[in-house]
């Protein structure tokens, strides 16, 4: 790391404290060399926009919404709703699935508790606010997605969303492999606490 | 005047007014699309996912109190779709479903810049290559030009952490971009 780059990047992201900041901004005033590494630094970061070209297809986003409003009528077609009572179970059914066949040999502690902790912070209202609505099924991804995307715009408070999350995040996100070492007495125990919601 | 203007747009919407809708969708579109392009990294992932924040827009409008902003509201759903699509990802990479590098592309790709294309695919190889809170951060900061403030009421992290997520994420970038150089 070249030598001002850490203070740089803690510029940047405004990591510095009010007098670090003040400080800096006076060396930079009076450094040539200061200011021209701040350049550098920032147009490596600023080079991304490219990323987002100007240069796109317009007439992508002209066939959007006519394509919305075409999903959007699939999406009332009663054959391919299905219902909670059929939807929920689904999810669990292949929650089972899943740990049935990926379920390693030895179990860790460590992964245990962080199960443990996922159980505990579902509560039946939350999962049942998850819940209640109809879901698009096409496959196992599409599931865990429309249950999670409830989330967004259910009406429940914050704590209860944060729970949520958390536990989901545990269970779904680069930590899956912590529902592989759930044991069967606490598969049991999150099968409940779904059904329980189900019935709520 | 914009937060005027969505109030006025919603309640035409929640009139019976289609045309409020459209109206709505064609103002936010391009920066829903361009948010989950940064996010997924391919066309045909951001299109879905965008295809999806306008429907759940659509119906989930009349939920909609205006406690924030449209603009917030459409956010919060839109990175919140792209991270469950990033964790889809993963699970299906678990369950190698997909090959681990697979790298999407797609013939109908809308961006037709040929003669930055070379230079667009790596910056696009370094923005994937960062963890996924760090590349929402950097998406968020550096392409969509939030606060953190914003930032934090859309994703409902402490700005704190949030300044030290995008601290690591510059970090990771300049080593990334560092190595290439």
């Amino acid at each position: 790391m070249k030598k001002n780059e850490e203070k740089i990047l803690k510029y940047l992201s405004e990591m510095l404290t009010n007098e670090e900041r003040k400080q800096f901004e006076i060396e930079l005033s009076r450094s040539y060399e200061l200011k021209k590494e701040l350049d550098a630094i920032q147009n490596r970061f600023v080079q991304f926009r490219y990323l987002e070209t100007e240069n796109a297809d317009e007439r992508y986003f002209a066939s959007l919404l006519p394509k919305v409003y075409s999903r959007i009528e699939q999406n009332v077609n009663p054959i391919k709703k299905w219902k909670v009572a059929l939807a929920a179970p689904s999810f669990v059914a292949i929650i089972v699935l899943a740990i049935l066949i990926f379920r390693p040999n030895g179990y860790n502690t460590m992964y245990k508790d962080l199960a443990q902790e996922v159980i505990d912070n579902i509560f039946d209202e939350d999962v049942s606010q998850l819940y209640v609505s109809e879901i698009d099924i096409t496959d196992e991804g599409n599931i865990l997605t429309s249950q999670l995307n409830n989330y967004d715009i259910s009406p429940i408070d914050d704590s209860a969303k944060e729970n949520i999350l958390t536990a989901y995040d545990y269970l779904i996100d680069d930590d899956i492999l912590y529902i592989n070492n759930l044991s069967d007495n606490e598969l049991k125990q999150l099968q409940n606490k779904i059904n329980s919601a189900i019935s709520y | 005047m914009v937060q005027e203007d969505d109030f006025y747009l919603v309640n035409e919407f929640l009139n019976g007014d289609e045309s409020a809708f459209n109206t709505i969708a064609k103002k936010y579109q391009k920066k829903i699309y361009w948010h989950a392009r940064q996010m997924l990294g391919n066309h045909l992932d951001a299109d879905e996912v965008t295809q999806e924040v306008l429907i759940v827009i659509y119906k989930k409008l009349k939920n909609f109190n205006f406690r924030s902003s449209l603009f917030t509201w459409i956010y919060k759903i839109v990175t919140t779709r792209s991270l469950n699509e990033l964790r889809r990802r993963n699970v299906k990479k678990f369950f190698s479903v997909e090959d681990e590098n697979l790298n999407i592309t797609d013939g109908r790709d809308i961006i037709n810049d040929i003669s930055n294309k070379e230079r667009i695919n790596e910056l696009k190889k370094t923005l994937d290559k960062l963890p996924t809170k760090q590349r929402q951060i950097f998406v968020m900061r550096n392409f969509d030009e939030l606060s953190y403030e914003e930032i934090s009421v859309i994703t409902g992290k402490s700005v704190g952490g949030l300044k030290a997520n995008y601290f690591h994420a510059l970090k990771k970038v300049m080593e990334m971009t560092n190595e290439k150089e």
